[in-house]
């Protein structure tokens, strides 16, 4: 018997890296799963790769706007009529660069794509999860939740204010049996890490190698975070054995992050 | 098929029901256990790693607070005996564990702490400073061996139900989810900072409270 049997999950920005890796466990311990990403070809190879069947759908939706997150959260509505776990982990940024010469573009992008998207999908799930007194949000944050780092102002600031609407949101609904906690994993190396890091790591004068030591460095394990602890403490949070974690803002970084 | 199967722990337990939640979690998962029979921490795990053929797992849970007392009237002996209880618990635990842990080049410890490790407590604050030098042991020692493969951590306990003081029910009623934890919910979280899969988490202090503390 699984840990989420029966549960349904969304899990946003799913189809590769930490969210499909959440996206695995969670199907591993019995919970049907929405998946999201915005492409199309890479969805359906995720659920091809997962091979669970009707467990699995793909979304393909950009949940940096509200309609796309309608149609992600909707999905597991109309399909299979509730939404017991959210996890929000789809975010990111574009052109990163120094406060003194970033541009407005970068961090509206920043923040449609990491906080707006966490603000609509807890929305959508709430409503949802409210009235059944009964729910799981998940918001994978980033170490970047908690500490600043240099040519990352807009993603550090996005992912503080993640951090802070877990904080209150817990407030608001946890009487109501809903739970909601962040996740702040290290540096992973992900395939969006590959592709985002490059830049952030040039811009420092720094490949992607030296960029990902600098961040091993930094941890007490002297090794960059492991995906697949994200995906058990998210699989914690999600079970009913996780019902008294709430607010928190769990550290899951090697050691890294001083709180 | 448990996910401790072939994983060695000691559970060395002072507390009111912690240690026996998450020794049956553990057993549970598979775990090969050893308890406590009163004995202090460190010559217990010594004992216990040598029975068991070596320990992989050391779950320390430190006692209950001395009683309540403004720090103005505190003696020098009651402050030994808090900061002894405690934080010297603690560093004995982890230090008996390490020495068995080093040498293999593996290991987990836990330490269980209370939202007192991060939150002030009027009439409590020898427990109160001992329990932030907990927290601080833990994050330290954390980076002192992370790199030989041993992870440290403290799991920040709320109020569990049925042992809770006046502060502790106010302190409830500010927190998130309005009522105590179960022995179960610290169980479960210590069960999922056990797996021998898990790597990354070290240095934490774990949330299990509630929401009760702000960081």
């Amino acid at each position: 018997m699984g840990k989420l049997e029966g549960r349904v999950a969304v899990v946003t920005g799913s189809s590769r890296g930490v969210g499909r890796a959440i996206a695995e466990a969670f199907v591993a311990e019995g919970a049907k799963v929405v998946l999201n990403g915005r492409s199309e070809e890479k969805g359906s190879q995720a659920v091809a790769e997962i091979g669970a069947g009707e467990a699995v759908r793909f979304v393909a939706a950009d949940v940096a706007s509200r309609a796309g997150c309608e149609r992600v959260v909707g999905e597991a509505l109309e399909r299979w009529g509730q939404v017991d776990v959210l996890v929000n982990n789809a975010g990111g940024t574009v052109d990163p660069a120094p406060v003194a010469e970033m541009s407005d573009e970068t961090l509206r992008v920043t923040l449609d794509w990491t906080l707006w998207s966490t603000f609509w999908c807890t929305q959508l799930a709430l409503a949802d999860m409210i009235p059944r007194r009964s729910g799981r949000i998940v918001n994978v944050s980033s170490l970047e939740g908690k500490c600043g780092k240099p040519v990352t102002s807009a993603y550090v600031a996005a992912k503080h204010a993640v951090n802070g609407l877990t904080k209150s949101c817990a407030y608001e609904v946890g009487e109501l049996g809903i739970t909601v906690n962040a996740l702040c994993p290290g540096a992973m190396h992900t395939d969006i890490f590959d592709e985002v890091g490059v830049e952030i790591a040039a811009e420092q004068g720094l490949t992607l190698d030296e960029f990902l030591a600098h961040f091993a460095t930094e941890a007490a394990t002297k090794e960059i975070t492991a995906i697949e602890d994200v995906a058990a403490i998210a699989v914690l949070l999600a079970s009913d054995a996780g019902a008294g974690i709430s607010g928190s803002l769990i550290s899951v970084d090697g050691g890294t992050a001083p709180f | 098929m448990g996910e401790l199967d072939g994983t060695t722990a000691a559970v060395w337990d002072d507390s009111s029901g912690l240690g026996a939640a998450i020794a049956a979690a553990l057993e549970g998962a598979g775990a090969n256990l050893a308890r406590d029979d009163g004995e202090d921490v460190a010559p217990f795990l010594a004992a216990a790693a040598e029975r068991l053929g070596g320990l992989d797992l050391a779950v320390i849970c430190l006692g209950e607070p001395g009683p309540s007392q403004p720090l103005a009237e505190v003696s020098d002996e009651n402050w030994q005996r808090e900061l002894d209880d405690q934080l010297g618990t603690a560093f004995r635990g982890v230090r008996a564990a390490l020495a068995q842990m080093l040498p293999r080049g593996r290991g987990r410890i836990l330490v269980t702490t209370t939202v007192e490790s991060k939150l002030a407590r009027a009439g409590a604050t020898p427990y109160v400073a001992a329990q932030h030098g907990v927290a601080g042991l833990v994050k330290s020692v954390a980076h002192e061996v992370g790199p030989q493969g041993v992870l440290v951590n403290a799991l920040v306990c709320g109020a569990i139900a049925g042992d809770g003081d006046e502060a502790a029910l106010a302190r409830i009623e500010r927190g998130a989810i309005k009522r105590p934890n179960t022995a179960a919910e610290v169980a479960a979280a210590a069960l999922a900072l056990a797996s021998p899969a898990m790597s990354s988490v070290t240095g934490t202090l774990f949330p299990v409270h509630g929401g009760t503390v702000p960081y």
